[in-house]
């Protein structure tokens, strides 16, 4: 017997609850990561403060 | 291997959620956490909060000494109880008053009466009853000359709660015979013995505040009442602004991880996925050399530690994620700082999971209280009583739904609230930081839901 | 965000939530079948319900253990419930929650008869030696 999720059958379907979740995370991360690299940048990318 | 029955002491298990009512409760969950990402409030609302004192007589009684000694007393009496029914009572679970008190009323029951009252553990503990009566025997003895206790070491932190409260719940859930009397009362002895010699080092009180698994346990629940005693005086407070003064402390995280970690085992535990898995580790063991029930044991324990320190890393996760932004500090400090906001979870996880074990099961003490020892007595005339299933499951059902949408929406609230008095000085990083928060806390309550659908499918 | 933005937010959610809660239609339960038999064993199959009335769920004992493993008998709240209990050695069997307890001889068939208005799963067990003989599962309403 696996992990039912009931008449759903596979335990993949399980971890099928899980991804857009765990997808959020990945996306937060990049996008965090990226706006923090943007910041210590000192080049012409940033905009001007004010 | 076959599923066993919930908690032998039990007569009933529970029926597993539709589909249905699953989705419905994950839609509720994110539909939630959207709308309460977007009606965020800008100044913190439960620190600090205001505390306000009870007047009138009732409050003055209650927070008297003589009403202190007496809780102690009883306190000390079940504990007394508890160990001379275990041994000499019948050994037969359902028959004998230990399992179902150590198990029901105290481990679950105490955690219904500290949300409710505040930290009544606190007046009951026997523990700290007996440390306190010895602690004045000991000062008149010596006529007020007896030696300071060590300091307790901050390194210890809440160690040695977190490693109680892994303690108990592997008596729980990785022994083979968990509702046995006499392992019961063996528990309650050597968990006496340890207790007493952490109070004789290091005093009652820190021993109590910090090392004591049963103190730190109930007194994370009690702080989301609304009772509060200060310098013996009873008090009223708004509900869960009590989580906002915890101390932090080495260890603390792993003690709320312990609190969810325990529950989900004892979830997973019921369910066909364990039925393959810890099967396969039962395998594995036995074809190590291990009998069959040591076999058993050993995957229960190796289960139970894998997901405390699976809902541990899940955490540890949320704060790297919040470290990307706040590079100024520790991941050590901002879990500490953190981890207050998942008590409600964990709340959802022992109330759903052990709803029914109290409902029901808890009524067993009308006829143990008239026999304890399942000799036949009938001290106060209820020992035939029977149990009433007063509850049926659809209700049930829909109580651990509310229970695990309200245990979410509370700890969104404190992160919340929390995040805005960390970064005060940073508004830019309070709603970064409370995606990452929002992200676990799904995670976490999902996999309740998860847990609900599939036990004993 | 204005006042009036919030509580369009709020209301905005609720109608999403009863919408789902119509589509989902979480109350329901899924199974409305007769009584079933399912075993916990992955192996062996599921009975089909058979045209007529549903066979009577028997527990058949070999000294002390269920042949063919210990069965979840499922049923429907209200129903008549029967169990007929059959051993090769005497027994003493108790069904918890129902709280019923009979003697089992050698030779004579033993049956079990309630009235299955508690839901939840209850356990047909050996009352000497805690062995699990089958599962009841009462569905909800």
């Amino acid at each position: 017997m696996t992990f039912v999720i009931a008449h759903a059958g596979h335990w993949l379907v399980t971890i099928a609850y899980f991804i857009p979740v765990i997808g959020f995370m990945a996306w937060l991360a990049v996008a965090q990561l990226r706006a923090r690299r943007q910041r210590e940048r000192p080049d012409s990318d940033r905009r001007p403060p004010g | 291997m076959t599923l066993p029955i919930a908690h032998g002491i039990a007569q009933r298990a529970d029926l597993p959620i539709t589909l249905g009512l699953f989705l419905f409760g994950s839609v509720v969950v994110l539909v939630v956490s959207f709308v309460a990402l977007a009606v965020l409030w800008r100044r913190p609302l439960f620190e600090p909060y205001p505390w306000r004192p009870l007047s009138g007589f009732l409050s003055r009684v209650l927070s008297s000494r003589p009403v202190e000694i007496l809780c102690g007393a009883t306190g000390v009496a079940l504990l007394g109880l508890v160990i001379y029914a275990g041994l000499k009572g019948q050994q037969t679970a359902a028959a004998n008053f230990t399992p179902t008190f150590v198990y029901v009323i105290f481990w679950v029951g105490m955690v219904a009466a500290s949300i409710l009252f505040g930290d009544v553990y606190r007046a009951f503990n026997p523990w700290r009853a007996i440390g306190r009566a010895v602690a004045f025997v000991a000062r008149l003895a010596t006529r007020g000359e007896l030696p300071p206790p060590l300091a307790y070491p901050r390194r210890l932190g809440y160690w040695p709660a977190a490693t109680g409260l892994v303690a108990f719940t592997a008596l729980e859930l990785v022994n083979s015979t968990p509702d046995d009397p006499s392992t019961v009362a063996i528990a309650t002895l050597v968990y006496s013995v340890l207790t007493f010699i952490g109070m004789a080092l290091y005093g009652v009180d820190a021993w109590t505040t910090r090392g004591e698994a049963f103190s730190v346990y109930f007194n994370l629940f009690s702080r989301l009442a609304i009772f509060e005693t200060r310098e013996g005086v009873l008090g009223l407070r708004p509900p869960l602004a009590g989580l906002t003064r915890i101390q932090p402390g080495s260890g603390l995280v792993l003690v709320v991880a312990a609190m969810i970690g325990t529950v989900s085992f004892d979830g997973l535990s019921e369910t066909g996925l364990w039925v393959d898995i810890g099967g396969a580790l039962g395998d594995l063991f036995g074809s190590l050399g291990l009998s069959s029930e040591t076999a058993f044991e050993v995957s229960n324990a190796v289960g139970l530690v894998a997901m405390v320190a699976l809902v541990f890393a899940l955490y540890r996760l949320g704060i790297a994620g919040m470290k990307i932004l706040d590079e100024r500090r520790p991941a050590g400090q901002l879990a500490d700082w953190f981890v207050p906001s998942l008590v409600p979870i964990a709340l959802a996880y022992v109330g759903a999971h052990y709803l029914t074990l109290l409902a029901f099961q808890g009524q067993a003490m009308t006829y143990l209280a008239s026999d304890p020892l399942g000799e036949g007595a009938d001290l106060f005339g209820t020992a035939e009583v029977g149990i009433s299933y007063f509850m049926g499951a659809r209700l049930i059902q829909w109580l651990w739904v509310a229970l695990v949408v309200g245990g979410h929406v509370a700890a969104l609230a404190l992160a919340h609230d929390r995040a805005l008095v960390v970064y005060r000085d940073e508004q830019d990083k309070v709603v970064p930081s409370q995606l990452w928060m929002l992200a676990v806390m799904i995670l976490f309550t999902i996999s309740a839901l998860l847990l609900l659908l599939s036990s004993n499918a | 965000m204005s006042r009036n933005q919030r509580l369009g937010l709020i209301a905005a959610a609720v109608v999403v939530l009863v919408v789902a809660f119509v589509l989902i239609r979480p109350g329901e339960q899924e199974d409305p079948a007769p009584p079933k038999f399912k075993t916990t064993q992955p192996e062996t199959q599921t009975a089909e319900a058979k045209p007529g009335p549903p066979p009577v769920p028997v527990v058949d004992m070999r000294d002390g253990k269920p042949a063919g493993g210990a069965k979840t008998f499922e049923f429907r709240p209200g129903d008549s419930a029967r169990i007929d209990v059959r051993s090769n050695q005497p027994a003493e069997i108790h069904l918890h929650g129902y709280d019923i307890e009979k003697s089992v001889q050698p030779g004579k068939t033993t049956t079990v008869r309630f009235r299955a208005d508690i839901d939840g799963i209850f356990e047909l067990e050996d009352h000497d030696s805690d062995q699990e003989l089958a599962r009841i599962r009462v569905n909800p309403r």
